[in-house]
């Protein structure tokens, strides 16, 4: 028998893996605090990953929230490569899910929070289903102009801290419209992670694109 | 996907053994980022120190000789269930010569994504030896996986040493580089001081299993010191 088969081996798949990036700041870890809470109430079994910078803080965050179990959570370090670990090399990451798959038997979504990132990164395919891209209008509103990759390839682009935006002087109908330009079609929701305002509607996204019920 | 001799062997020992390869091996400084914050190490000449401590008083004596035993082991059982006795033994042999959590988790977590890549790439001792860590009957250990797994695509033992080391060392310089503590000219010049430092090792035959060893007190105390550390870019 020869050592090295063709490409017939279909590893078993798990849970669904939804990736959360976007920049240092912009709102990931208040997302998933948001998002957590509303898929436990609608029977979904959830765990999360974190791709730690330096420290598990964002881990850490969220086990100590209550919202969730603190074993559902595992962090990942990145070695100064957060890219890296979504993209070129998420070996760890992938072996994190399969963790998780294994541990909690009948686990139906888990979130991927990347470690911080630049316009350019994006998740590699192999590491999740479905991913989301956050920006805040803090960060500018000239974000979506500048065609990141983050920007553009997403799944679902997550606008946050709407609230700010007459505060850093950010005109949200243009910085909208100019997302939906950029991204010719695919969609771009608006939210406040503080209050949980449009929160229900990136639940609906990802139970669309991964959960299918 | 059978790699025969020449060129095609080349080309297989460039891809498994490039940074490029999805491995895992950027989280890890291998005591690097412990002994930076503890003041220990902190120019170009000390991280030469660190690489030379690693490859000829760790790597040298304790993962070459395991990862000959597991390349030898495919080849005289090949694909087997007796290959999968023989792995799980050195496996439990690696597991309780290494001194400290942080070379263990490292090695076997390191283990784990070369064991989950190549059974993507459809090798099949990978896939059975895969099941078995997942089912907690083997630790699954770097050295051991390395040299199974090389060993089913037919790599020579001896490319098999160049591989593991020159990983090993382009992680510490790649983890140094990341840290700010040497420039992309002294990675380089860091990597060709090496190549006599392991050409001597690699001249010796590897250890026999009786003898295998690792003294590296230095570092082991610096993965201890890790482990409890909340702030840290590196897994060890």
């Amino acid at each position: 028998m020869s050592s090295v088969m063709p490409l017939q081996y279909a590893r078993p798949r798990g849970a669904a893996r939804v990736g959360v990036g976007g920049p240092v700041g912009s709102g990931k870890t208040a997302l998933l605090e948001q998002l957590i809470p509303r898929f436990i109430a609608r029977g979904t079994d959830i765990a999360v990953i974190t791709n730690d910078l330096v420290t598990a803080e964002d881990a850490e965050r969220i086990r100590r929230s209550g919202i969730i179990a603190p074993e559902r959570v595992l962090a990942v370090e990145t070695g100064a490569c957060p890219h890296t670990a979504i993209r070129e090399d998420p070996t760890l990451n992938l072996a994190a899910a399969d963790e998780l798959d294994r541990t909690w038997p009948g686990l139906e979504l888990i979130l991927v929070e990347s470690g911080g990132d630049n316009l350019a990164s994006s998740f590699s395919l192999d590491l999740v289903d479905y991913w989301l891209f956050v920006i805040d209008v803090a960060g500018g509103d000239d974000i979506p102009r500048k065609r990141g990759l983050g920007v553009l390839q997403c799944d679902l682009l997550v606008i946050n801290k709407t609230d700010l935006a007459p505060f850093v002087r950010v005109d949200l109908a243009r910085m909208t419209r100019e997302a939906e330009e950029v991204r010719a079609g695919k969609p771009t929701l608006l939210t406040n992670c503080a209050s949980g305002e449009g929160v229900d509607a990136v639940v609906d996204a990802i139970v669309r694109g991964v959960l299918f019920d | 996907m059978h790699i025969e001799s020449g060129i095609d062997q080349q080309l297989a020992m460039l891809q498994f053994s490039d940074s490029f390869f999805p491995g895992g091996a950027t989280a890890f400084s291998w005591g690097l980022e412990s002994l930076r914050l503890d003041r220990q190490v902190s120019d170009v000449e000390q991280v030469f120190g660190l690489l030379q401590a690693q490859v000829t008083h760790r790597w040298a004596g304790l993962d070459r000789p395991l990862m000959h035993l597991a390349h030898q082991a495919y080849t005289e059982c090949g694909d087997t269930p007796a290959l999968l006795d023989v792995l799980c033994d050195l496996d439990r042999l690696c597991e309780a010569m290494s001194l400290t959590r942080g070379w263990r988790e490292a090695s076997r977590r390191l283990g784990f994504t070369q064991l989950r890549m190549h059974a993507d790439l459809g090798v099949a001792c990978a896939q059975r030896y895969l099941e078995a860590v997942r089912g907690a009957h083997a630790p699954g250990h770097l050295p051991v996986v390395q040299g199974a797994l090389w060993a089913a695509y037919r790599l020579p033992a001896g490319s098999c040493d160049a591989m593991a080391v020159g990983g090993l060392c382009t992680s510490i310089i790649g983890a140094a580089l990341r840290m700010g503590m040497i420039g992309h000219v002294d990675g380089q010049r860091l990597l060709t001081r090496m190549r006599p430092v392991i050409a001597g090792v690699l001249s010796q035959p590897p250890p026999a299993r009786e003898d295998m060893s690792s003294g590296t007190p230095a570092l082991d105390i610096a993965a201890m010191r890790h482990e409890a550390r909340s702030a840290r870019l590196f897994a060890n």
